[in-house]
């Protein structure tokens, strides 16, 4: 039967052209759409490594003199790291509050981050020239806040600041490939005499949703080098946090903070508002979600596409081998037999189609073209995007050739056969 | 003989209802998803309220600062914007522009929310065309003795006072006290260098201009909008600002030196991907956008070419009897490029309503949730011109191959309805 088909398929080359040099195109574009949606979903599903739900970034600001709250006398007035770590003690005592930290451009999502380079100590200074890394900068609070584990599951808070780094299992991994980091020393780079101990090692920690985990390490600073770094940089700049003990909307959380009151001040310098860092895991993402849904719509319109041509085709092949189809029906075959014979003519079209799309796939893989750094090109992720995409592709192919098969069962033998 | 070809092709449409349906729904579903290309354009680079001035001002967004010790890339202090764009003479105005998000409160009121804030100058208004509810925007003067007053839009007007007619009434930005002296319709955040809640003079708000001593106070907050009287005095003007910022560097110590690195750009500039630190990359721009829309048009043509091919086969017994009777192939050819123009042109209008349909249901992914669409920054000639432009392309594309083929079918073989 199979073989049958291809003759027939053979035969109207001329006009299954056009449907094959569409379906053509059409079953690459998906399968890039597919297989970019295999990866980003992948990515999205792993661990983390933090986490930011019901956590608060608070803003602060300066009384303006002039302003009625402004403390001219300046016996009263503090530090901004002196005055933010009050405002901060007080904070954690509040029921609402679970705990409260300080971060430097190094909170999750933050907008602002810093690099630095490092190196093993003992490590071979002609690979690691030039290499820069993700470092976080932030009160022993921080890991608490954003519930951060050992890589063993210990508490990460438990280290006192200014002691060492903290560093993820891709630095260990890069680092001594994969032997223990901890009680090993790195450095800024070669000749750099300032020698930093490795206190701990977290779990995967990934810098969004959609990337891979990546080397990058923490330092702890000490509750003097806190309030000095927030002096040089002033409170405004720092990055604040709050989790809160259960989840609250903006305002619930601006009527915490009304409650709080006069707490939430120490000098001139003022708590002025909180915001989610959900947010800023919204703005951060925006552009990966964007790019997801104008995929979707692509996708969608390329299967509409298919459908048209699909129908469209199928319909006027109906009309024009009217007589084909009576002979047929006069020879026995049953009404569902025309029908299924116009459905399989379809699937075996789009399967013709197979070997050239992967041929293709091998090339744009060889060219690395499509996204190998998040994911590695594996079987199930080929088989996966593509067979998705195949067999969506059938689905519409059916639907397609539905209408024009049931015109052609209605047809009656006797007048088909008309046309002969 | 257009009229014929149209008569004879209206009825053709009736003859076979399911595939004319199949023809006109290709096109709509190519002229729909190019449009939305269009449209998604248009928001973010189009003319419209108060952002009408676009295709006349060039935009300065970048401001490199080196010094001896090391190089700051950011914005610019208000040092820089007096001395190298304010004395600018060819410009119709020059403004400058800084964001903040700030809370808004009531004297003796704790409020948390934020609100964009533009700190800006009096020539703002003449860049931008704002509609005011009541009252004025604030006057030269104001900004230059620093008066704290504010312009305000409608919804911090409600927010805070419960009523639009807010003029003359204080609130604190911070902890400053401001007057309203204008409370304007809100602005949509497509237009973003209008968009704000509130705009106040730049020399009333504390804290915003911070001197830097490191970098000669050349970095700061600032981005700036040149509006020339016409796009011609482009070329003029960028002449004009090298030789202000030349005569400016001279001015600094030693080894400072302030760039603009690639600002200016225009809004031309800007669609094509221009943010003033990377040059502007057409070839990078033309290769992603023209490859997508070739896609989008090309897919449904090769959908409507196998359905107009088809239906040619029927009637190839009466193109032998025209070329018999003496039509030429260039006759032929214009006969089928009408024929398929009245389906292309149906699909064309319902496509373009689709793209408007499209667009507002997924507005939140295409532009974003929180911008406002208006009519007049979807809904204006270039809109309707080039959706008009793409069926006609699509015409050609899905029509061409067949009024060729048909044209060039020996007469013998056409009467005899033969392969």
């Amino acid at each position: 039967m199979v073989r049958h088909l291809f003759t027939m398929i053979w035969n109207q080359r001329k006009q299954n052209g056009w449907i094959y040099a569409e379906l053509l195109l059409v079953l690459i574009g998906l399968w890039m759409i597919a297989d970019n949606f295999v990866v980003k979903f992948y990515s999205y599903t792993r661990p983390l490594g933090y986490d930011v739900e019901n956590c608060w970034r608070l803003s602060f600001d300066h009384y303006a003199p002039g302003a009625p709250e402004y403390v001219a006398d300046t016996t009263r007035q503090v530090g901004d790291g002196e005055g933010l770590d009050r405002i901060l003690n007080r904070l954690r005592r509040a029921p609402e509050v679970e705990e409260a930290c300080v971060a430097f451009w190094s909170s999750p999502y933050s907008p602002g981050n810093s690099w630095s380079s490092l190196m093993p100590c003992d490590g071979d200074t002609a690979v690691f020239k030039n290499r820069v890394f993700h470092r976080y900068q932030v009160s022993k609070e921080y890991y608490r806040v954003f519930r951060m584990q050992g890589k063993g599951g210990e508490d990460l808070s438990q280290f006192p600041g200014g002691g060492g780094y903290i560093v993820t299992p891709e630095m260990e991994e890069e680092f001594w490939d994969g032997a223990s980091a901890v009680g090993r020393e790195v450095c800024g780079g070669p000749g750099d005499t300032e020698w930093v101990k490795v206190l701990a090692v977290t779990t995967q920690v990934r810098e969004n949703d959609f990337v891979k985990p990546t080397p990058a390490f923490f330092y702890t600073l000490s509750e003097k080098e806190v309030a000095e770094f927030v002096d040089y940089v002033s409170a405004p700049s720092a990055e604040v946090s709050v989790r809160m003990k259960k989840e609250m909307t903006q305002e619930e959380m601006n009527a915490f903070l009304t409650r709080m009151g006069e707490q939430l001040s120490e000098g001139n310098l003022y708590v002025s508002g909180a915001e989610s860092w959900g947010n800023y895991r919204d703005n951060r993402l925006r552009y990966n979600w964007q790019q997801l849904g104008i995929r979707i719509l692509i996708a969608l319109f390329i299967l509409m596409n298919v459908f048209f041509g699909v129908t469209g085709t199928f319909w006027l092949r109906v009309q024009q081998r009217r007589a084909e189809t009576g002979l047929r029906m006069a020879l026995g075959s049953t009404r569902r037999q025309v029908g299924w014979w116009l459905t399989a003519e379809g699937w075996l079209l789009l399967t013709g189609v197979l070997p050239l799309v992967a041929v293709f796939i091998l090339n744009v893989w060889h060219m690395e073209l499509p996204d190998l750094d998040n994911l590695p090109f594996t079987w199930w992720r080929l088989v996966i995007g593509l067979g998705g995409s195949f067999l969506l592709m059938a689905l519409m192919i059916a639907i397609g050739t539905w209408l024009p098969a049931r015109r052609a069962m209605k047809l009656h033998p006797a007048e088909a056969l008309h046309y002969e | 003989m257009i009229k014929l070809y149209l008569k004879q092709a209206w009825h053709l449409l009736k003859e076979n209802r399911l595939v004319s349906g199949l023809s006109i729904a290709g096109t709509a579903l190519s002229v729909a998803a190019v449009m939305q290309i269009i449209l998604i354009h248009q928001v973010n680079f189009g003319n419209y309220a108060p952002e009408v001035n676009r295709f006349r001002c060039l935009y300065v967004t970048s401001t490199q600062v080196d010094s001896p010790q090391s190089r700051n890339r950011g914005w610019m202090g208000s040092r820089v914007v007096k001395e190298c764009f304010y004395r600018l003479s060819i410009p119709e105005a020059v403004t400058a522009i800084a964001s903040v998000t700030v809370s808004l409160n009531l004297p003796n009121q704790r409020q948390f929310n934020k609100y964009a804030v533009k700190a800006t100058d009096a020539a703002f208004w003449q860049v931008f065309r704002f509609s005011f509810l009541s009252g004025t925007p604030f006057a030269e003067s104001d900004w230059q003795s620093g008066l704290t007053r504010a312009v305000v839009s409608e919804k911090v007007a409600r927010d805070l006072f419960g009523t639009v007619n807010a003029v003359g009434r204080t609130f604190r930005i911070s902890s400053q006290e401001y007057t309203v002296c204008g409370v304007v319709k809100d602005v949509t955040k497509a237009a973003d260098n209008a968009y704000g809640d509130v705009w106040v003079p730049y020399t009333s708000l504390q804290g915003l201009d911070v001197p830097n001593p490191d970098y000669a106070d050349c970095t700061g907050p600032f981005q700036v909008i040149i509006l020339a009287h016409s796009s011609n005095d482009f070329e003029a003007i960028r002449a004009e600002m090298q030789k202000t910022v030349v005569a400016f560097n001279a001015s600094l110590p030693e080894k400072t030196e302030v760039n603009f690195v690639q600002s200016p750009f225009s809004q031309w500039e800007r669609v094509i991907g221009a943010d003033g630190w990377s040059e502007p990359d057409l070839a990078g721009w033309m290769k992603n956008a023209g490859g997508l829309i070739a896609f989008l048009l090309l897919l449904p043509a090769l959908n409507i070419i196998g359905i107009t091919l088809t239906q040619f086969r029927k009637r190839r017994p009466e193109i032998g009897v025209r070329k018999a009777f003496g039509a030429h192939s260039g006759s032929l050819v214009w006969q089928v490029l009408c024929e398929n123009l009245l389906v292309s042109c149906i699909g064309g209008v319902i496509g373009l309503a689709f793209s408007f349909v499209i667009l507002s249901v997924c507005k939140s992914f295409l532009v974003s949730a929180t911008t406002e669409l208006t009519v007049g920054m979807l809904l204006n000639p270039f809109t309707v011109f080039s959706a008009f432009f793409f069926t006609l392309l699509l015409n050609l594309l899905s029509a061409g191959i067949p009024a060729w083929r048909a044209a060039h079918t020996p007469i013998v073989h056409a009467l005899h309805d033969m392969e």
